[in-house]
């Protein structure tokens, strides 16, 4: 393995202030320094006499991540917002930048006559399959220029995930958006996002919070502050999203939390599971005021919920969600899990014959599942797989020929 | 139509009917005392994340104990029902040896850890700390400290990054100190390690 490590170097640091990457050179000591020569500088945003940075030195660097082609992935910002680089130090080529050819619409290809003019803020897809950045069109891309946009990058294919314009559909009739902007993201694949934005925009101006669901299909409003919400009973509106608690499945359920207002005016925090459709189907997780008993060496206690600080699916099974919160009383806190027992996960596993011309889905014999398929998340029209599957070892298996247009979902129910 | 255009929007996603109330499952929380911890009792969680083969690492403090008034950092580790463990604490001892040069191990008394899990990047077969140096230490003056710990802990030692330049002014030797964030792990070909 190679380790690199992101820092910054004090401003008075013998001109090397700033922010720099070192790595760790092989074979490793227990104790490595630059000081004593095992820790190399790789990269400097300041230049240091490294490797230049395309268009020259930039306020700010780091490493951000590793592709899966094992790629480096880099963020640079300077003046006109953020890059995002990759490969190898002093070798750079530049995955997104401003100025860069953009997708005019949702499945098109990047065009030059559509051009972004600020990238950023950028986010990492869960794995580090990609990466997700915020993105403004250029004066020079007409009828889009000033519009934001939520643009994803797996290193092969740039995808336009959300944009403004979209987010009219979801809105209240007749607003006009003009802005949207990256709060947090999780996005389970690369061609699905849950984020949280800022709305901005309309003839009568406003800015709003907003959870939605990006992908390569559509864009979903799942809740908007001030909106209410039809569960638990009583929910006037959504005060505020609690934004780090985001955790989004890839069968398209996301995971959030908010403080919501009840009749005659009580606040409560709620962790909810929202499945979109029409309408979009919510259900209650935990909320402030449940308990669940804790084991001590003094026994049983029982603790009381009072916040949730951060939820996450186990990744790449997504059957268990792991929550901190925050209990009742001075200082207390748990970390808890939720599902498991009656509920299994079982990953399907895709194999593409092109020679075929087939899709072939595995998945273990000892689960008696029914095959569905709908063409799309955001409107789900889940229908049984008109084909009876066949024991192939220890597994059974679907061949689906490839003749329909558009994408499809798979699931076992 | 081609495969290369039809095979971006597959997407495949496994479910089985969920069970209508989740059900909930402590890992860990105030109160508790975490195995390999003595009698120390957990204070406050930070919070936790999960590595690849379904371990979840837990950060935050003890509860104070006398005579000292501030509660030790501490990171924990969970790979099923009551199994939180203690992996590092305030004042552990981890090895150390000097410069390139692979030397006698030194144990030092360590870092406050800080205390949220700072570092971390996929891939997760490998875990990230971050702390500081807070002891001088021959070689090591007062410094921050970034460390690498495989799960198996028997193929990979314990590894730090430490990193300080020194610097000359005025005829005397400084050492400037930079901050550092976290850690990027690559896993390349031939790697021996696998936590899964």
């Amino acid at each position: 393995m190679q380790i690199f490590v992101n820092g910054v170097y004090p401003t008075t640091a013998g001109g090397r202030g700033g922010a720099v990457v070192w790595r760790a050179r092989m074979p490793f000591a227990p104790v490595i320094s630059e000081r004593h020569g095992v820790v190399q500088l790789v990269a400097a945003a300041s230049g240091m006499g490294l490797g230049s940075l395309p268009g020259g030195r930039w306020p700010f660097l780091r490493l951000m991540g590793v592709l899966p082609d094992k790629n480096l992935l880099w963020e640079a910002g300077g003046t006109d917002g953020t890059s995002v680089l990759r490969g190898e130090p002093g070798a750079w080529s530049a995955l997104l930048e401003p100025g860069m050819a953009a997708p005019p619409a949702r499945g098109a290809v990047p065009s030059p006559a559509t051009p972004v003019a600020r990238i950023g803020p950028v986010a990492l897809a869960a794995g580090g399959a990609g990466v997700i950045a915020e993105a403004t069109y250029a004066a020079a891309a007409g009828d889009l220029s000033g519009r934001s946009a939520l643009l994803m990058h797996d290193g092969t294919t740039l995808r336009l995930m959300a944009f403004a314009r979209e987010i009219v559909d979801g809105t209240a009739p007749g607003t006009r958006v003009d802005g949207v902007s990256l709060g947090a993201v999780d996005a389970p694949t690369t061609s699905l996002a849950a984020v949280y934005q800022t709305i901005t925009g309309g003839t009568r101006p406003f800015s709003t919070q907003a959870l939605l669901l990006a992908s390569d299909t559509g864009t979903w409003l799942l809740a908007r502050q001030s909106d209410p919400l039809p569960e638990p009973a009583g929910v006037t509106r959504v005060v505020q999203f609690r934004f780090p608690v985001l955790a989004a499945r890839p069968d398209g359920t996301v995971v959030f939390a908010a403080e919501v207002e009840l009749a005659g005016g009580r606040r409560r925090e709620v962790l909810y599971e929202v499945t979109p459709g029409l309408p979009n189907a919510y259900r209650v997780l935990l909320s402030a005021g449940d308990t669940f008993p804790v084991a001590t060496s003094d026994g049983l206690r029982t603790a009381t919920i009072t916040r949730f600080n951060s939820a996450s699916w186990r990744p790449g099974i997504f059957d268990r969600l792991l929550v901190a919160v925050d209990l009742a009383g001075d200082a207390q806190s748990a970390v808890i899990l939720l599902g498991g027992g009656a509920e299994t996960a079982v990953r399907l596993e895709p194999i593409l014959d092109g020679l075929e011309g087939v899709l072939r889905l595995r998945w273990p014999a000892t689960v008696p599942s029914i095959l569905e398929s709908s063409p799309s998340l955001m409107l789900p029209d889940w229908r049984p797989v008109p084909i009876e599957p066949v024991l192939a070892g220890d597994s059974r298996e679907v061949r689906i020929p490839i003749d329909t247009p558009g994408p499809r979902f798979f699931r076992l129910r | 139509m081609s495969l290369r255009n039809w095979l971006p929007g597959v997407l495949c996603v496994a479910t089985l009917a969920r069970a209508a109330t989740p059900p909930v499952e402590v890992v860990l929380a105030t109160g508790q005392t975490p195995r390999d911890a003595g009698m120390a009792r957990v204070g406050e969680l930070d919070g936790g994340l999960w590595d690849e083969a379904g371990r979840v690492l837990l950060s935050g403090r003890y509860r104070p104990s006398p005579p000292s008034p501030v509660g030790r950092n501490a990171i924990w580790v969970w790979s099923g029902p009551a199994s939180a463990t203690e992996l590092y604490t305030d004042g552990d001892s981890v090895p150390y040896t000097s410069g390139p040069v692979v030397g006698p191990v030194i144990p030092i008394s360590v870092p406050r850890i800080q205390p949220r899990l700072g570092g971390y990047r996929p891939p997760a077969n490998y875990w990230a700390f971050q702390s500081r140096v807070a002891t001088a230490l021959p070689l090591i003056p007062e410094n921050q400290a970034l460390w690498v710990d495989h799960p198996v802990g028997t193929a990979d030692p314990t590894i730090f990054v430490v990193n300080d330049l020194e610097d000359h002014v005025d005829g005397a030797v400084r050492f400037t100190r930079p901050t550092l964030s976290d850690a990027i792990i690559r896993e390349v070909q031939g790697d021996r390690c696998r936590s899964s």
